[in-house]
């Protein structure tokens, strides 16, 4: 049993980077941009929880504990709502970041250097913030039943931290830390990080926690946007994705996006480079050749008709996740969508013949073009299925011609 | 010759479709590094008997011995496994993908996971631009689509395909037939390569009495499931072998009625 939450490492860590809290463009950047969205989830499930009504200060007579308060980023905001706020933290230096900053702010908030398990109080708090601190620490558990001895009966405490998914990895760690180069190599360890299960699986934690709604791996997966960081920057320094009056034109790009071209990459590995890929290529070019040599055509047949089948989950998935409702219809017409995308990009609808480059070129041209119908004035934009079947019924009559011309008249 | 052990050896093989006899009582014996023609009009059996080789149908009675032990075929791939490469008409190739992709169909050559395993390009276009080579036929590129080769270009890949993967016993079912004048040459002359390797039977089906001569060390001529007459090439005229192909006596028998109209 350990008797301590403090990572010596994780506080030098920190310590090293105080003095740059406050500084927006600093080192801390991710978590001014990330701040206003914490602070406006605290606020609704507080006034929630404790049936606040009061417009003006709203957390007039809450006490308030933030653990792992840092320069005090989410402490001053919530001091400005109206509540008795204490910050702690286990760095020196970020105590007296904090400190000098508030006064400067003229805010009254106790700050001190400490950690919850040292931590002498006579009276309990109302809420208790564990924001982005846990994947920090030593012994989450330690650390949570320390932090809920702090916590008055009915109270309220909010633990965020990062998933521990792929997509953390790859945003996270990757992109943060190592490509965009917004916080220093290693402030994020990986597997320190905690799932939501991890969290609410902690026995005494149970009751008090309320996690955060972004912590829903599948759900973010497939819905939502991705690249919100870059588009941010390209918003707010590269002064692009600007709309006409002046706002951000597009927050990100459909998550579904970046499921299609993770599907579209293991597509091409396996078609082009595998031994998987040179039958199903066979299987479609010459049936009686491939069984003539072995191959499996049968079992070929029928595992990229499952294949297809679970692309269809996937689109499904990703409408589902998007708009949060499952429309029946939704599928209609993709079918020869997907024949029409495939014979623009080359495939022959005999078979064997085609690229995944191919496709997703198709792809695009054909999404650029369904979507153009649109804005044509006059027309139904619903007349992009007449482009649907002339590219089809093309597709089938030039498909003799295509072939021979690729296997010579030999 | 003759104190040479044949590589494979058939013994009054028989097979029936229900009431129809199909071959009845066929023997055969070919010895390594020789062509042995089988010629005979159609219906004589050659297509049979080449199915009952592969093993696609198991024979009504009789044996086939390879290097002199007996086997019994259950399916082609047994044949296959035996070491006979038989390379159809069609030739079983994917004109639309690449001579190399053909060339190792359904054997690919894998780092890894089967199946899922990364293919090795750099050593599957190395060996079969050198098995081709072998065999007479230089490709620039083992990259180019089938589809792109020529109709004798197409055979000696399908052939160099069946003796890499272990043939000993090739069957060749009308390899000249559906091609132009000068491929047909070619692959005569991919034939004579092959048999010049002298480890090699093979067995040559043909309609062509004159693309026969020309290689064929031996030959078998089949007439409604029956073998009509067999021989080395020294010691067959040019008469025989065009009276065998007609049908044998039957032909003689015709003489006589168009004589007496």
């Amino acid at each position: 049993m350990k008797n301590s939450t403090i990572n010596k490492k994780e506080i030098d860590k920190f310590s090293k980077i105080a003095e740059d809290w406050w500084n927006p463009e600093g080192k801390f950047k991710p978590l001014h941009k990330f701040n206003p969205t914490r602070i406006k989830y605290i606020k609704d499930k507080i006034l929630n929880h404790f049936k606040i009504l009061n417009k003006e200060k709203p957390f007039k007579n809450l006490s308030i504990l933030d653990i792992g308060c840092g320069g005090g980023l989410l402490s001053e905001p919530i001091s400005r709502l109206g509540a008795n706020i204490t910050g702690i933290d286990a760095s020196e230096k970020n105590i007296n970041a904090a400190k000098i900053h508030a006064k400067q702010n003229n805010l009254k908030i106790n700050y001190f250097c400490n950690s919850p398990e040292n931590f002498k109080t006579d009276k309990k708090f109302d809420v208790i913030l564990n924001m982005e601190i846990v994947e920090h620490v030593e012994d989450v558990d330690f650390f949570i039943r320390k932090s809920s001895e702090l916590l008055k009966k009915n109270g309220l405490m909010f633990v965020a931290t990062l998933n521990r998914t792929l997509k953390s990895y790859i945003f996270a760690i990757v992109g943060a830390e190592y490509v965009l180069r917004w916080l220093p190599i290693g402030t994020h360890e990986w597997n320190k990080f905690i799932t939501p299960k991890e969290l609410t699986d902690l026995d005494l934690a149970r009751e008090y926690i309320d996690t955060l709604p972004s912590a829903r791996p599948v759900a973010d997966f497939f819905g939502g946007d991705i690249l919100e960081p870059l588009f941010e920057w390209l918003y707010f320094t590269a002064d692009w994705n600007v709309n006409m009056f002046g706002n951000q034109f597009a927050p990100g790009i459909y998550s579904c996006v970046l499921v299609w071209a993770l599907l579209a990459l293991v597509c091409y590995f396996v078609l082009s480079k595998t031994q998987a890929g040179n039958w199903i290529y066979s299987t479609g070019g010459n049936l009686s050749a491939a069984k003539a040599n072995g191959v499996p055509t049968n079992k070929v047949k029928i595992s990229l008709f499952i294949f297809s089948a679970f692309c269809a989950t996937l689109v499904a998935a990703t409408q589902v996740f998007e708009v949060n409702t499952a429309d029946t219809a939704k599928g209609t017409l993709k079918e020869l969508e997907a024949i029409a995308a495939a014979v623009i990009g080359g495939v022959i609808l005999t078979g064997g013949f085609g690229t995944v480059l191919g496709i997703v070129l198709g792809t695009i041209i054909f999404g650029i073009s369904k979507e153009a119908f649109f804005y044509i004035p006059g027309i139904d934009g619903s007349f992009y299925r007449v482009f649907l079947g002339v590219v089809i019924v093309s597709a089938a009559l030039a498909n003799e011609n295509i072939r021979k011309r690729i296997i010579g008249s030999g | 010759m003759e104190e040479q052990k044949p590589l494979i050896e058939i013994n009054n093989l028989v097979k029936r479709f229900g009431q129809f006899t199909a071959l009845n009582g066929v023997s055969l014996k070919i010895y390594p590094g020789e062509v042995h023609a089988l010629l005979g009009d159609n219906g004589a059996g050659k297509s049979t008997l080449i199915k009952v080789l592969s093993g696609v149908h198991h024979p009504s009675a009789g044996e086939i011995k390879i290097e002199g032990e007996k086997v019994n075929f259950l399916s082609p791939k047994d044949s296959s496994e035996a070491g006979i490469g038989t390379v159809y008409q069609d030739l079983a190739l994917n004109p639309l993908t690449t001579v190399t992709r053909n060339f190792f169909l359904g054997r690919e050559v894998i780092k890894g996971f089967r199946l899922f395993g990364l293919m090795d390009f750099k050593k599957m276009n190395q060996i079969t631009t050198n098995e081709m080579a072998k065999i007479g036929i230089d490709i620039k590129n083992p990259n180019q689509p089938v589809g792109t080769m020529s109709g004798g270009q197409r055979q000696t890949l399908a052939i160099a395909r069946a003796i890499y993967f272990g043939a000993k016993i090739l069957i060749l079912d009308e390899p000249t037939s559906a091609l132009g004048q000068k491929q047909q040459m070619e692959v005569l002359k991919t034939i004579k390569k092959v048999q010049k390797l002298g480890n090699i039977a093979i067995i040559l089906i043909t309609h062509n009495e004159i693309h026969a001569r020309l290689i064929a060390d031996r030959f078998t001529f089949l007439s409604l499931g029956e073998v009509i007459g067999q021989g080395e090439a020294a010691d067959l005229e040019g008469e025989d072998i065009k009276r065998l192909m007609a049908g044998g006596a039957e032909i003689g028998d015709l003489e006589k009625e168009l004589a007496f109209q």
